[in-house]
């Protein structure tokens, strides 16, 4: 299918892909070849430092969501949508010191299945372990589909063809290196994305200006000017609750943890938090100069691309596709590597082979990262509405891990049978809220009924041993011999 | 009802913030690659 509104001509879009490409399989390469153990390639060695935290941390949580539905949202919602999508950065800012404490309690733990194991027992794990996979499936397909859907609409190549060069090239990637490739990449593709972002804010301020966006909007979408919109606020506070569920369980924001050198991961964290916030902004206020520039949005999440390609032409179009092609990139990849640590450390060594070596673990890593790419794909391809709305679906799963989770790391008290109950409960009335009243709510209901569950846990007496986590060893696991 | 000075105070400071972003990052990175942390 091509798109007659495509702002950047196919021929372009393919080199960008083949530079950017090759230099990501490049860098993948230079970065593993060194990769001795299994904690080498699972987790860079445990030994990443600030910088390269920091900007792992900001490109993982921008996804092609953050620099394209922030945009849309600021279209449809105003200014509360941009506002409450860049709320999503408290779940970076309250996971920095529990990152610090992972790091603490647990030197050598590999996931954060391993700490609801030691900390709730089998049954919670298991529950949680399919509330993540359940979680790191759908946002695999919805960066898949999102790769194949922007690629077509910024440069009409057919929707196949873009999910597919982008789900190969950053499984080709993470096998060679890692979380070192992850990592890595995860830097430059953050400078692409900022740089992008800043370039087109500074030229829609210079050439449109706030004054003639102001007033534009205020003849034509006056609503987005509106500070009291109720189901923006309630959008708000929704976004918020999913962002920090996403981020307490998802064993993409563990690995780090383990991953991120002795006393970096609360200070990445919160500056990547701090840094992540304003994004957001700069990239809806972009969607708002829409009005001012006579623009006709035929869907809103074309705004951003149109607001360029009007603007600055063929050089606005190649910068929104190097941003959306490294926002895609920098999330994918991680989601890859995450999601195989949590299959190779909790199915593989944790249900099936127990006393798996560490040579052997490594194997079945490359052997699962190719089989989640391949997965991806073969969901991606038939372009179903339904799986690409997964991710929304799974707020009310994520949500529902938040207390456990910050209870469990934070206090002695609480069992797994609270924890259980908390996870079930808060899933299912999430889950009926979500049919009930709407997608906007499933979250905060979620978090309410888990964290009334783990309020009867907090009135209990402290039992749990902290000793008990340090039983998460490397050796002789990590070992190569 | 948000003025026009009041999106500017709302987007200038979070484009300042975007921008000192990079510098502070590649400052961290080189820092870090120095100490060779990644590899």
């Amino acid at each position: 299918m091509m798109n007659a509104d495509a702002v950047l001509p196919s021929s372009y879009a393919w080199l960008i892909i083949g530079l950017f490409s090759l230099l990501w399989i490049w860098l993948g390469w230079r970065l593993g070849r060194n990769n001795d153990t299994l904690d080498d390639y699972m987790l860079a060695g445990r030994k990443v430092g600030i910088g390269f935290a920091v900007a792992t941390a900001m490109a993982t949580w921008v996804t092609s969501n953050t620099t394209m539905t922030a945009p849309q949202l600021a279209y449809q919602l105003g200014i509360w949508g941009m506002v409450g999508y860049s709320l999503g950065a408290v779940g970076l800012i309250l996971f920095a010191p529990l990152a610090r404490r992972i790091r603490e309690m647990m030197p050598e733990g590999y996931t954060s299945g391993d700490f609801i194991r030691l900390r709730y027992g089998n049954t919670a794990w298991r529950i949680f372990l399919v509330i993540s996979f359940f979680y790191s499936l759908g946002w695999l397909i919805s960066l898949g589909m999102a790769g194949g859907l922007l690629i077509n609409a910024l440069s009409g190549i057919p929707y196949v063809y873009g999910m597919t060069v982008i789900v190969v090239i950053c499984t080709l990637y993470t096998v060679f290196g890692g979380l070192k490739a992850v990592i890595g990449t995860d830097f430059v593709q953050t400078i692409l994305i900022l740089l992008g972002v800043i370039a087109l804010a500074v030229l829609v301020i210079n050439e449109v200006g706030f004054d003639a966006i102001h007033a534009q909007l205020e003849t034509e979408r006056p609503e987005l000017l509106n500070l009291l919109l109720p189901a923006s606020i309630m959008f708000l506070f929704n976004n918020l609750f999913f962002g920090v569920g996403e981020i307490f369980h998802s064993n993409v924001w563990w690995s780090r943890a383990f991953a991120f050198a002795p006393g970096v991961g609360l200070k990445a964290y919160a500056l990547a938090g701090v840094f992540w916030l304003p994004i957001p902004i700069v990239a809806g206020f972009i969607a708002l100069a829409a009005p001012a520039l006579g623009i006709n949005v035929p869907s809103p999440d074309m705004v951003a691309p149109l607001v360029a390609g009007k603007l600055f032409g063929l050089g606005g179009a190649i910068l929104v596709f190097v941003v959306v092609f490294a926002a895609l990139a920098s999330s994918l990849d991680s989601v890859l590597a995450a999601t195989s640590d949590l299959i190779v450390k909790d199915i593989y060594k944790g249900h099936l082979r127990k006393n798996a070596s560490g040579p052997e673990l490594r194997k079945a890593a490359v052997a699962i990262i190719l089989g989640l790419g391949a997965l991806t794909w073969v969901l991606s391809v038939p372009k179903m509405a339904t799986l690409g709305s997964l991710l929304h679906f799974t707020g009310a799963f994520v949500a529902s891990t938040i207390w456990p989770i910050a209870v469990g790391l934070l206090f002695r008290k609480g069992n797994g049978t609270l924890a259980s109950l908390a996870m079930v409960l808060g899933t299912a009335s999430g889950l009926y809220a979500y049919f009930a009243i709407g997608f906007y709510v499933a979250a905060l209901v979620s978090a309410a009924v888990s964290m009334l569950v783990m309020l009867f846990a907090l009135m209990s007496k402290p039992t749990f041993d902290w000793a008990e986590l340090s039983e998460a060893r490397s050796n002789p696991d990590g070992e190569v011999s | 009802m948000i003025s026009a000075a009041g999106l500017e105070a709302l987007v200038v400071p979070a484009l300042v913030l975007t921008c000192v972003a990079p510098v502070v990052l590649i400052y961290l990175v080189w820092r870090d690659v120095q100490e060779k942390s990644l590899w």
